[in-house]
């Protein structure tokens, strides 16, 4: 009996492949149920003009349950955003994917959010304690207590 | 026998005139929200399952979906879309008797915590008690050998009821006291003067027993006072001078036999941290520091010496600690050779303080108590005095012997360390000659010529 997660999810792979990505986003491996990967483009008139950057998912038995650990790939040459809620080794302070994560949400969801946040994104900087972060950072964001308003505690 | 589809018609229309609204069983094709998988409404009933729609907007799920969902992870009861609290159905008997059950268990949690702390408690008390119950063992006997049966027995007694608080702390720390590095007649020093006045009310009231039954005259005017032998507590000061002294003497005595400066009085921790700042001194060349690990109760090394190493070579710290716990022992030991000895010598007995034993004490027998004056503390005072005062001296003579004993073994320490320095400064290292050695090298007073072999 399949878990309740790759039911899941093949599901959400179903939809994406009928109905597609929406712009600026593309489904770049979705071979198993552990690990996605999606690029994700900001569409029009932003900072973050003609930059793509390397999303990755990563899902346990509990999805939908619980949340996706949710980050930039920043190995082999791309770089993470520079976005206040963005740190340097891909860690992504959102909310979505942590306290206010809901099953109702998905994949598409989320790179959606995450699209907007970065479109709307005023200033181009790292976080201010993005330094003292990434030194003592876990290697799964999901060990992060972020506390949304850009602070942490590991 | 109507269809699904005509009771579900006649259901609608039966809701439409009843103005009810519908319910979740109502919809044709269920997606729940959190599995996305759908359920029509003419699927066969081994396919059904149970669903839930439990807010306001239009979000449904499978019952044990949204129970998984709110149980297993901190998802809050609540929708994601409408924010309606969900509410939950309880069965209130399971509630009660597991809460019931959970009360229990925290009650006997509790207690398992307590007892366990209690015991952990108990045990470190225990531990403690009983070192130091052993370390006080050690100091009564050490008392008792030391300063003789009869004065033990008299105002200290073996009960450790009768002692006061400064007692047991005194005798539970002589071991220690023993043990350091002082090997002189100072340790008994402040035992000579924590004798209490009068003795414990036990042997009060065995001595006012027995005085009951014996008939005596009481004396009136007690032996007059003599000189010598002092009592306990000037002893105890003579002690005390005495020990300085001859510590002091024996520093400048070695000095001169030995023809070295010896460093500061050693304590036990001085020494330590004369070793840490040798250390220190040599950091910056680390190979040096290796050597310096050990911190030793021993005098320190002098660094100018060539006879450095002469202290660390003759002290034994096991053989010191050894001999301390044995002190009480040796003086005991001692006092009773003297003792022996004394009964060949007259001058000996007056300098120890032994009585004749033809001259009768006045005080063999503990009668003369008046029974009016038994509680009379001035008159226990009086009493305690007197036969301390008549008591064979057995601590004179065994500081004496002690004394001597250490006298004794100073000197044969001291000797052991002269022939020691005697054999250090009389190594040579040995001459060769230079054979085999390429004489055309060498600045010779009368050159040889090459043709001659060398000899």
């Amino acid at each position: 009996m399949a878990s309740i997660s790759s039911r899941r999810l093949s599901k959400e792979l179903m939809e994406i492949k009928n109905d597609g990505c929406p712009v600026g986003i593309n489904l770049v491996n979705a071979d198993d149920f552990s690990t996605w990967l999606f690029t994700i483009e900001v569409m029009g008139d932003s900072l973050y003009q003609n930059e793509q950057f390397t999303l990755q998912f990563r899902f346990d038995q509990q999805y939908p349950i619980s949340s996706p650990a949710v980050q930039f790939v920043v190995t082999e040459g791309r770089q993470a955003p520079v976005h206040p809620h963005v740190y340097s080794n891909g860690h992504i302070c959102a909310s979505i994917l942590g306290n206010e994560w809901s099953p109702v949400l998905s994949v598409i969801a989320v790179c959606v959010t995450l699209q907007s946040m970065l479109a709307s994104c005023k200033e181009k900087h790292r976080p201010i304690d993005n330094d003292r972060y990434v030194k003592h950072a876990p290697e799964n964001p999901k060990k992060t207590r972020f506390h949304y308003d850009g602070e942490f505690t590991v | 026998m109507s269809t699904p589809t005509a009771r579900r018609r006649t259901s609608l229309l039966n809701d439409l005139f009843d103005r009810k609204a519908p319910s979740i069983n109502d919809l044709r094709v269920r997606e729940c929200y959190i599995c996305r998988q759908e359920e029509r409404y003419d699927d066969a009933p081994e396919k059904r399952r149970e669903w839930v729609h439990p807010c306001k907007c239009k979000l449904i799920a499978h019952q044990s979906c949204l129970m998984n969902s709110i149980t297993r992870s901190t998802n809050q009861a609540k929708c994601p879309q409408c924010g309606y609290e969900y509410q939950i159905q309880r069965n209130l008997t399971f509630l009660t008797s597991s809460l019931l059950f959970r009360i229990g268990d925290t009650i006997f949690q509790a207690m398992g915590t307590s007892f366990l702390a209690t015991s952990a408690v108990g045990l470190v008390t225990f531990t403690a008690v009983s070192v130091l119950a052993v370390g006080t063992g050690y100091g009564a006997i050490a008392v008792r050998e030391y300063f003789g049966s009869g004065l033990s027995d008299l105002l200290l007694t073996d009960d450790p009821t009768n002692w006061h608080v400064g007692h047991h702390l005194l005798l539970c720390l002589t071991p220690l006291r023993l043990v350091s590095p002082f090997m002189n007649l100072g340790t008994f020093t402040p035992l000579f003067f924590i004798w209490p006045s009068i003795p414990p009310r036990s042997v009060r009231e065995q001595l006012a027993r027995e005085s009951n039954g014996v008939d005596g005259a009481f004396p009136t005017n007690p032996s007059k006072k003599q000189p010598w032998p002092p009592g306990l507590k000037t002893f105890g000061f003579i002690v005390a001078g005495t020990s300085i002294v001859y510590n002091r003497a024996l520093t400048r005595f070695s000095e001169w036999v030995l023809d070295m400066k010896q460093p500061e009085p050693r304590g036990l921790f001085r020494g330590l941290t004369f070793r840490r700042e040798f250390r220190r001194q040599e950091g910056p060349d680390g190979a040096e520091q290796e050597a310096v690990l050990q911190l030793q109760r021993e005098v320190p090394e002098e660094p100018d010496t060539p006879f450095a190493n002469l202290n660390g070579v003759t002290q034994y710290p096991n053989i010191s600690m050894i001999l301390g716990l044995l002190k009480p022992f040796i003086a005991s030991g001692m006092g009773h050779l003297l003792y022996v000895g004394a009964q060949h010598s007259s001058n000996l007995r007056f300098v120890l303080g032994i009585r004749d034993s033809s001259i009768a004490p006045l005080y063999t027998s503990p009668k003369l108590v008046p029974e009016l004056l038994f509680d009379n503390i001035w008159y226990w005072r009086y009493y305690t005095e007197r036969v301390v005062e008549e008591m064979d001296p057995v601590w004179i003579r065994n500081s004496v012997g002690l004394g001597l004993f250490i006298i004794v073994k100073d000197c044969v320490h001291l000797f052991h360390l002269w022939l020691t320095k005697r054999e250090l400064a009389s190594r040579r290292l040995k001459n060769r000659d230079f054979s085999g050695v390429d004489l055309k090298g060498l600045d010779l007073i009368r050159p040889v010529s090459t043709s001659v072999s060398s000899t």
